[in-house]
C-alpha cells in the first residue's frame, strides 16, 4: 500500500528554497516535480478512505435517529455530505496539491450553481397558499376532521 | 537569468511546455488537466440542476401527494375515514394466517405466501373501520401482529417509510461503501504508477474497474427489485411496481440515479480501457497523466454520489 512503500526516489530531493539559484529553471521546477509526485504519492490515502467509510456509517445513523426531525435531519446530513464530499475533493482529486489555477475553474462553477440554487428560492419558499397548500399543515393524520385537506381559503 | 530549457520528449508526450513547468510548487498544469477540470465544471452545472429541479419538485409537492392508505396523486377528501391493516409479524402459526388473509383479505395463496415473506406490510387498505377491526382481529386470533392505521397523508414520501418509500437504504448504504472503495483504489493506482510501481498500478486499475461494476450490478438489482421485483402497497405505487411514471418521486428518483448511473457506467468502460493499456507497460512515473484524469472524473463521480445519496435515499 501506499504508505508501507520505500520513499522514492532514493536520493535526497533539496526544498524548493535550498535549491542552487545557478541552476536552470528547468532543473529547479523538475526537482520539484520530484518532490510533488514523492508527496503526492505517499498521501494517508487509506486513512481518507477510513474516515470516509466512518462518515458513511455516521450518516447512516444519523439518519435512522433523526428521520422524524426534518430540519435536524436535512442539516445534520448536509453537514456530513459535505465532509464526505470535501475529502474526496481535497485527498483524492489532488486538490491539496494543485495550484490556485484550479480554482479559477471551480469557483465560477461553484458561484455559478449557487446562484441556480438561489435563483429556485421564490419556488421553494414563496409558495403561493392554494387548495392543495394549506400553510398550517404538512401532515395530517386520522381520523381526518372533515375537510382538513381542502381549508377554507383566506377570503 | 536562468532560461527554461527545452521540453523532453516524455514532457512532450504530456503537452507539458517550459512555461507549464514554471509554477514552483505544484504539479505542471497541463492542457489535458485544464480541459478535464473545466469539463468536470459543466458536470458541477448539470448536476446541480438536477438536484435543483429534485428540491423545486419536492417543495412544491402537495400535502396531500403521499399517503399511507392510496397511490400518489389520490384526492383524499372524501377518504378520509378509511384504515388500512398492517401485517408486522406472522406469529407462530404462519399456515393459520395465510387461512386468514384468503378468507377476509381476499387473497390468493400465492399473494399471502408473498406478503408474508416481505413484513411487514400492508394487508388491506383503503376499507371502512369496522372491516378493519374484523381483518385485525381475525389476524390477532390467528397468532399475527396486526395493527390498523387510519389515513396519513405526506407532501413527499419519508425515508424507513415502507407504507410511501420503496428505497432500501440499507442495501444503498452497502453501495456508497462500495463507491468509496473503488475510490481509494482508483487514487492508489495513479499514486503506484507515480512511484514506478506498474504492476501494482495494473491490479489497483483492475480492482477499481471490478469494484466500479459491482457498484453498478447492485445499483442493477435495486432497479430491477424496484420495478419488477417486488410489490409495493398502493402508498408506492397504484400499480404494486415502483417505475418512473408512478410517481413524481419515482420519475426524480430514477433522473438523478439513472443519470448518475450512466457516469458510473462511462467510468468503468474508461477505466478498462485505461486497464487494458497499462498492461502493455505504458503508464510510468514520467506518463501518467491518462490515469490521472480518468482517476479525477472517477473520484468526481463519487463525490456526486455521496450528495445523491444524501439528498434522494436519506432525507
Amino acid at each position: 500500500m501506499a504508505e508501507s512503500h520505500p520513499p522514492h526516489p532514493t536520493h535526497p530531493i533539496p526544498a524548493p528554497e535550498q535549491a542552487d539559484e545557478s541552476q536552470t529553471l528547468y532543473v529547479r521546477t523538475d526537482r520539484t516535480l520530484d518532490q510533488e509526485l514523492h508527496i503526492e504519492s505517499h498521501a494517508p490515502y487509506l486513512k481518507v478512505w477510513a474516515g470516509l467509510a466512518f462518515f458513511t456509517a455516521i450518516e447512516y445513523f444519523y439518519a435512522h435517529i433523526f428521520k422524524d426531525m426534518l430540519f435536524t435531519l436535512i442539516l445534520g446530513l448536509l453537514f456530513w455530505a459535505v465532509i464526505k464530499a470535501s475529502m474526496v475533493g481535497w485527498y483524492f482529486m489532488h486538490l491539496k496539491f494543485e495550484g490556485r489555477w484550479v480554482y479559477f475553474m471551480l469557483i465560477p462553477a461553484g458561484i455559478l450553481a449557487m446562484i441556480l440554487t438561489l435563483a429556485l428560492v421564490p419556488d421553494l419558499a414563496m409558495q403561493p397558499i392554494t387548495e392543495e397548500n394549506p400553510e398550517e399543515e404538512t401532515v395530517f393524520s386520522a381520523p381526518l376532521e372533515p375537510g382538513a385537506a381542502s381549508p377554507a381559503l383566506p377570503t | 537569468m536562468a532560461h527554461a530549457a527545452p521540453p523532453t520528449d516524455p514532457e512532450l508526450a504530456r503537452h507539458v511546455t517550459p512555461a507549464a513547468r514554471t509554477t514552483i510548487q505544484h504539479p505542471p498544469v497541463t492542457p489535458g488537466k485544464v480541459a478535464m477540470w473545466l469539463f468536470l465544471a459543466t458536470e458541477i452545472m448539470f448536476f446541480t440542476g438536477l438536484i435543483g429541479s429534485y428540491i423545486v419538485l419536492r417543495a412544491g409537492s402537495p400535502p396531500t401527494a403521499y399517503s399511507n392508505l392510496y397511490p400518489p396523486g389520490t384526492d383524499l377528501r372524501d377518504l378520509q375515514d378509511t384504515r388500512g391493516v398492517i401485517l408486522k409479524s406472522a406469529g407462530p402459526n404462519r399456515s393459520r394466517v395465510i387461512a386468514v388473509l384468503r378468507t377476509e383479505a381476499g387473497l390468493d395463496e400465492h399473494e399471502a405466501e408473498h406478503l408474508l415473506d416481505s413484513l411487514p406490510h400492508g394487508v388491506a387498505y383503503g376499507i371502512p373501520k369496522d372491516k378493519a377491526d374484523a381483518l385485525h382481529d381475525a389476524l390477532n386470533a390467528a397468532g399475527a401482529e396486526a395493527e390498523v392505521e387510519g389515513l396519513k397523508a405526506y407532501h413527499w414520501p419519508k425515508p424507513y417509510d415502507t407504507q410511501t418509500n420503496p428505497l432500501s437504504i440499507d442495501l444503498t448504504a452497502f453501495n456508497t461503501f462500495i463507491l468509496i472503495c473503488s475510490s481509494v483504489t482508483m487514487v492508489l493506482a495513479l499514486s503506484a504508477f507515480q512511484r514506478d510501481d506498474r504492476r501494482k498500478g495494473s491490479i489497483f486499475l483492475l480492482a477499481t474497474v471490478l469494484i466500479g461494476s459491482t457498484f453498478l450490478s447492485i445499483q442493477v438489482y435495486e432497479y430491477y427489485q424496484l420495478m419488477f421485483g417486488h410489490h409495493y402497497p398502493p402508498g408506492i405505487s397504484a400499480t404494486g411496481h415502483f417505475r418512473p411514471d408512478v410517481s413524481l418521486f419515482a420519475s426524480c428518483f430514477f433522473t438523478m440515479t439513472g443519470f448518475h448511473g450512466a457516469h458510473v457506467t462511462g467510468g468503468v468502460i474508461l477505466l478498462t480501457c485505461i486497464f487494458i493499456q497499462s498492461l502493455r507497460g505504458i503508464f510510468t512515473r514520467h506518463n501518467f497523466s491518462t490515469v490521472e484524469l480518468a482517476g479525477l472524473y472517477w473520484h468526481f463521480v463519487d463525490l456526486v454520489w455521496i450528495i445523491l445519496f444524501t439528498v434522494v435515499y436519506l432525507m
